[in-house]
């Protein structure tokens, strides 16, 4: 009597708590969507699609679903791949060459202006409408408003797109290393 | 947490002042040239109203602000502009930038500028000509005045504050000053007062000052102006740094992400008061400043009246040239002045002290050993900061720890570096540290930015489709209904 | 005491070892700074253990005790430690932002000696429920004191210049031990 009693208990127990557990582990979508936002805060939002996703929020949500690895975004780098990595609990790895080489400086589309036909083709290609101009008129990009994420250039039908490092704050700046220095507040 | 010293932290430092005190402010021989950078103020650099060729008068203006935060130029000498070309500047240590050279022509032709009773102008207007003079803030900041009191102007009630507190060692032009020419400075704080509407003013200098303080008080008591007092403050470095003297002061604490104008308060130089006053009653501009000439490294240490633009080796030679024991220029004070690598630079509005150092002067340094977790650093720290927790975050480097702990607050004094038994160069680490983080935030403002605007062009595409749908559905309705009408 | 003590200190090594351990056995998705995953983790014994601590002496006062099935103290205390597992991790995912991930957070609650022990001491020592209870909600705050001043100790010291053979889990046995023979002082405080 007593060791029926004794195996109903524990078993009565254990499928309780089996099917506590069970249930438990479902995941609501809601933390989902707060870890593509999380990851999202991390890319850099060039919008490139080097990753081979249509943009930085489509990599995230893939991130988050876990069908991409940390390593695919090139424009974020080293600093973004760690970000990533140490987010989600993945090991941190080199940015993988096949999706692309990150740049040792910020580089910015510029448009050869004689070159220029004005077909609004890459006004359309650019994800960030960094690109002014109108059919037959003049296009010119606003360096301040590229990402550097070369979808202009295969898309220019005469080849007069090229990248150039990008301005420093728009001002003529003195000799490089020079640090300028504050004199400080104390009296 | 203001105790009895008035802000936390700090160190009691050897002043070195016995010399460059001993003889009285005298002016500097005007130099055969003067070169003026453009850029000798925070904020814009100044943009040329003059060409390479023309003849300017002393005083005139020659360049104008460019932009909100900016500031006036004016001639320190008459004579023919030789160039305007990148020339080495002090505040970028020898690094060439856009500056005008001025041969002087020894005739000192003044520019004619209005004297004004500022009693009379409307506070905005007095703002404006205040501007105009091409004032900055000559402790060392050189804020330009007229953004400065534009910004406290819509900040409402105001206490002035006028920093005399000169604490770091070997400066001593401000505390001379104040012995002499202390009418200018009483002046200074009636205009200011009246440009800014603030309801006091207080002028603080620390103690054990008797000439500047003896000075002060009679020109407050010939000036009849009850909103001026005198106060006093300890004789610790940096107390004259303008967050620690607030504190002193009104016992009240600057926001760390804010202004003294988000309290309430307006600080500003003695030196800067008395340049406001020699504007206004005198209508001289901004040409010339006292510097202190001081050091083993020189011989005869005083405090002269330079004009602006003037080589620093001009003065070295009017103090009797350098000593065999000099081996370091320094401009400004010991603890936070940056080395010179040569004289050959011009006086710039900031400069307000030069150190030729010898190994007297200068304190010793070993070699860097481990951090040995004394907490000194944490003792003398003004800005409440933690040094020895971002020595460790910034070895490794670790940007969000780092911010967490507030590394833009520090202000760079050099007390932790003074007091490390271990000789860790714990300023230079932060310098380092604090583009580290002025990057991060910098990537992060442009990613959202990026954000915002792929979002906005995916709207106005979905927008431009929908409607296009729209107008083609419009179209096809009375051609269906055309169809059906026909059968 | 000292025993509750020592139970409480070795809860805490696991825990600080699990919460910057391998991937796979971290509690909670994407928190990666380990003192907030050490907050996460006192969150959830704060729910976990008083609730387990007191049914387990319920059920041992009113059951056990009555039907003499004493020998099955230990799986029970196990087994209802599961679903009180079960139940905060609905309870987090449902009113906090946290993401319980298994197998790491299940692990960590069941397995945790903290809640087990005191089950056992309260169930051999406490004489009311009321009691019972209130050990468990101050052996729970015991433990989350604990956690959050080895986390903090850990996280201070990742930045530190310590010795290669030193890294990682030596230096967490060390601070361990050092913190063990700190709180030793607080053994015979309270005479029974």
């Amino acid at each position: 009597m007593s060791l029926l009693l004794a195996l109903l208990l524990m078993t009565g127990v254990t499928a309780v708590g089996g099917a506590a557990s069970a249930a438990a582990a479902r995941r609501p979508t809601q933390r989902a969507a707060d870890l593509i936002d999380r990851i999202d805060d991390l890319l850099p939002q060039t919008q490139c699609r080097r990753c081979t996703f249509d943009g930085c929020r489509a990599y995230a949500t893939a991130l988050a679903r876990g069908e991409a690895d940390v390593n695919q975004c090139p424009p974020g780098g080293e600093r973004t791949v760690a970000a990533l990595a140490a987010l989600l609990g993945r090991p941190a790895r080199p940015v993988d060459p096949r999706f692309g080489v990150t740049p040792a400086q910020p580089l910015v589309a510029w448009i050869d202006e004689p070159a220029c036909i004005g077909c609004t083709k890459c006004i359309q290609a650019c994800p960030v409408d960094a690109i002014v101009g109108a059919p037959r008129y003049m296009h010119t990009v606003i360096a301040a408003e590229c990402t550097g994420c070369e979808l202009c250039i295969p898309s220019c039908p005469v080849d007069c797109i090229v990248l150039r490092p990008a301005p420093v704050d728009g001002r003529v700046q003195p000799s490089r290393g020079a640090p300028r220095v504050s004199m400080g507040a104390a009296g | 947490m203001t105790g009895a010293r008035g802000f936390h932290g700090g160190l009691r430092l050897d002043s070195h002042n016995e010399r460059s005190t001993a003889t009285p402010i005298r002016s500097a021989q005007a130099p055969p040239q003067l070169v003026l950078p453009l850029d000798q103020h925070a904020g814009a650099p100044a943009r040329p109203l003059v060409r390479p060729g023309e003849r300017v008068l002393c005083g005139q203006p020659i360049a104008e602000p460019d932009g909100a935060i900016s500031a006036w130029l004016h001639a320190s000498a008459s004579g023919a502009i030789t160039a305007i070309e990148p020339r080495p500047a002090p505040h970028l240590l020898g690094a060439p930038t856009l500056s005008i050279v001025i041969d002087n022509d020894g005739r000192d032709e003044p520019f004619q500028s209005d004297c004004i009773r500022f009693e009379q102008l409307a506070p905005s207007a007095l703002l404006a000509h205040l501007a105009r003079g091409g004032v900055v803030g000559l402790g060392g900041a050189a804020f330009p005045l007229g953004a400065k009191l534009a910004s406290a102007a819509r900040a409402g009630a105001i206490a002035l504050l006028l920093n005399g507190a000169e604490c770091e060692p070997y400066i001593t032009c401000d505390d001379m000053l104040m012995r002499e020419r202390a009418q200018d400075v009483v002046l200074g704080a009636r205009i200011l007062l009246h440009a800014s509407g603030a309801v006091s003013c207080t002028i603080a200098i620390e103690e054990e000052t008797p000439h500047a303080e003896q000075a002060l008080r009679a020109a407050i008591e010939a000036a009849h102006d009850e909103r001026i007092v005198l106060a006093t403050v300890p004789n610790i470095y940096p107390g004259g740094g303008e967050r620690q003297l607030i504190a002193s002061v009104f016992g009240r604490e600057v926001p760390h992400s804010g202004l003294p104008a988000d309290i309430g308060v307006l600080c500003h130089n003695v030196a800067t008061a008395a340049a406001v006053a020699q504007w206004v009653r005198d209508g001289r501009p901004l040409t010339s400043r006292i510097v202190t000439v001081t050091g083993d490294g020189v011989h005869r240490a005083c405090n002269l009246e330079v004009r602006i633009g003037a080589p620093i080796a001009a003065l070295i030679a009017e103090c009797g040239g350098y000593t065999p024991r000099v081996l370091r220029l320094i401009m400004g004070g010991s603890m936070m002045g940056p080395a010179l690598p040569h004289d050959d630079l011009p006086v710039v509005k900031a400069t307000n002290c030069i150190v030729a150092a010898s190994a007297l002067d200068l304190q010793p340094r070993g070699g860097e050993t481990p951090c040995i977790r004394c907490g000194d650093c944490a003792e003398v720290c003004p800005a409440f900061l933690l040094p020895q927790q971002l020595h460790w975050f910034a070895r490794s480097a670790d940007a969000a720890a780092l911010q967490a702990h507030g590394l833009l607050d520090c202000i760079e004094c050099g007390c932790c570096d003074f007091v490390c038994p271990s000789q860790i160069p714990l300023v230079e680490r932060f310098r380092e540290s604090k583009p580290l983080l002025a990057r991060a935030a910098e990537q992060r403002a442009d990613a959202a930015a990026n954000r915002a605007r792929y979002q906005a062009r995916n709207e106005r595409l979905e927008r431009l489709a929908a409607e296009q749908r729209e107008a083609l559905a419009r179209r096809r309705r009375p051609q269906a209904r055309a169809e059906r009408e026909t059968k | 005491m000292s025993a509750l003590l020592l139970i409480l200190l070795s809860a805490v090594l696991v825990n600080a070892v699990v919460a910057v351990g391998p991937v796979r056995w971290r509690p909670f998705v994407a928190i990666d700074a380990a003192y907030d995953s050490a907050q996460a983790v006192s969150l959830a014994s704060l729910v976990v253990l008083p609730a387990a601590v007191v049914a387990n002496w319920a059920l041992a006062k009113f059951v056990l005790e009555a039907f003499r099935l004493d020998y099955l103290r230990t799986p029970l205390f196990v087994a209802v430690l599961l679903i009180a597992t079960a139940g905060s991790e609905a309870l987090l995912r449902s009113t906090t932002r946290l993401d319980p991930q298994q197998p790491g957070f299940t692990l960590l609650m069941t397995a945790n000696a903290a809640a087990l022990g005191t089950s056992f001491l309260a169930q051999a020592h406490m004489p009311t429920l009321l009691e019972a209870a209130l050990f468990a909600v101050g052996a729970t705050l015991g433990l989350i004191v604990l956690l959050l001043a080895f986390v903090s100790m850990h996280e201070r010291l990742r930045a530190a210049d310590t010795p290669a053979i030193f890294r990682g889990a030596p230096l967490a046995l060390v601070t361990a031990g050092l913190m063990a023979l700190g709180l030793m002082g607080f053994a015979g405080i309270v005479q029974k």
